[in-house]
């Protein structure tokens, strides 16, 4: 099974790749550049992903709106999603749980290595 | 989890499902993006395909190219060099809205328009909207020229966007430059957006049209809600109707579908407020179904928004009375702009 990583900063990719393979997680991650990226590779791969990790803020579809609309439909709304995001305001919080009252994490940009591992970790198999 | 029967997804239909979503929760106005001035680059790329309908025999190729870009600015001044657009000798006139006189006076403005065009292609242009023939060789006649287009365009942009329910706004008289504007054009003071329009004839970019305004504005000069009202799209395409459909509905529209021209003139007795209709469809096409509704009572005057591949196509259809024309393929968001300044 595959971790999906959406975020549209190619930094921030980088960085949470590399925490994720130093602390050993060996599945294989996936790498989409926006929300019409993630649209697309959610619509053919869904079956072999375990977890996503989503970034709020991108441009054309946002993390909030791609999660919005995965929670509408079945295949996909069993995914546990992980809000990996420098959009972490109570009011953002909030707003993403009522998106999604069964949203597996809320992690703040930046963070420490732990926070993001301790938020993956039971998540993966 | 991992089972071999198990099917992608549609695609359409999951983007379809994101978008209805989002702006059912209103999820686009906690995103980054502005949508609001999206809307208003949008109203005025309807405004300038508008005044080109209505003045002249010119249809665009395209529907016009919009993009977001950046601004290069110094003290509320943007620096022009319209060279870059067109890589000839360019001709560009410049306008600013504001609330009232006082504010344009006070070079307080909410926002600028910008008309850039070849030289050479300008008398063309005045030609084709009926104006005198212009001597192009001629620096004041040309940059004059491009001074009318730019007040026709905003003087349409103006009514286009009291249409939608905006205020209405003072314009400044226009300045217009021949390539470049060594101090640069007035811009608002403040956070700004830009976004630039480009215009083909021919498959030909011949004209942009830049539109800088502050990021608030659409805050600044609230909208009103609309009414619901009765929409028949008569198209022959499954995936279209139904992502039409689907998108007038979460804007509020009662939406009747008919999947030809007869379909379509049975549905008229649903009295629609508005005729969202395709040119190519089998028992009947559009253009037979506009000229048979002439004969229907009550049906004349339903206004109709023709949907085509081909711009060839929509003389025809503007001399049987089609109000607006888009050509596939297009934003949704432009079909509820056209829309909304018909009904």
């Amino acid at each position: 099974m595959k971790i999906l990583l959406v975020d549209d900063s190619l930094l921030d990719r980088k960085l949470a790749i590399r925490v994720l393979m130093k602390a050993g997680i060996s599945q294989e991650i996936i790498q989409a550049e926006g929300g019409e990226q993630a649209i697309e590779i959610l619509a053919t791969n869904y079956m072999n992903i375990c977890l996503v990790l989503l970034d709020w803020q991108m441009p054309k579809v946002s993390g909030i709106e791609l999660m919005a609309g995965m929670v509408k439909i079945p295949e996909l709304s069993k995914i546990p999603i992980i809000m990996v995001t420098a959009s972490n305001s109570d009011e953002n919080k909030k707003a993403a749980y009522l998106v999604n009252p069964n949203l597996a994490g809320f992690v703040g940009k930046p963070y420490k290595p732990e926070e993001l591992l301790a938020a993956v970790k039971p998540f993966l198999r | 989890m991992q089972e071999e029967n198990l099917q992608p997804l549609d695609l359409m239909k999951f983007k379809e499902i994101v978008r209805l979503e989002s702006s059912r929760l209103g999820l686009r106005a906690l995103s980054t993006e502005g949508e609001t001035s999206f809307t208003l680059a949008l109203a005025l790329s309807a405004a300038v395909k508008k005044v080109f309908y209505e003045k002249s025999e010119m249809i665009f190729s395209a529907e016009p190219a919009l993009e977001k870009k950046a601004i290069t600015q110094f003290v509320h001044k943007m620096r022009v060099d319209a060279m870059e657009k067109f890589n000839t000798t360019t001709v560009f006139a410049a306008i600013q809205l504001a609330f009232n006189q006082a504010e344009l006076e006070k070079q307080t403005c909410l926002l600028t328009l910008i008309v850039y065009m070849e030289q050479k292609f300008l008398p063309e242009f005045m030609r084709l909207m009926q104006y005198p023939y212009i001597d192009y060789d001629n620096e004041t006649e040309v940059k004059d020229g491009c001074g009318t287009l730019v007040n026709l365009i905003a003087g349409q942009y103006k009514r286009e966007m009291t249409v939608l329910g905006y205020k209405d706004l003072m314009m400044s008289p226009f300045e217009s430059y021949i390539n470049t504007s060594p101090d640069g054009v007035s811009i608002p003071k403040g956070m700004t957006e830009k976004y630039e329009l480009s215009f083909e004839v021919e498959e030909t970019k011949r004209l942009v049209v830049e539109l800088v305004s502050l990021d608030i504005l659409p805050k600044l000069i609230p909208l009103e809600k609309r009414a619901a009202k009765k929409v028949l799209v008569v198209d022959d395409d499954l995936t279209n109707t139904k992502l039409i459909e689907s998108f007038l509905q979460s804007e509020g529209y009662e939406v009747i579908v008919a999947h030809d021209g007869e379909e379509g003139l049975k549905k008229l007795k649903s009295r629609p407020d508005l005729i969202v209709l395709d040119v190519q469809m089998p028992v009947m096409d559009g253009y037979e179904f506009i000229l048979e509704k002439k004969n229907i009572e009550g049906a004349n005057q339903i206004p109709v928004i023709v949907l085509t591949a081909r711009e060839g196509m929509v003389d025809m259809f503007k001399v049987e009375g089609a109000r607006e024309y888009l050509i596939k393929p297009f934003q949704p968001a432009a079909l509820l702009h056209s829309i909304q300044r018909c009904i």
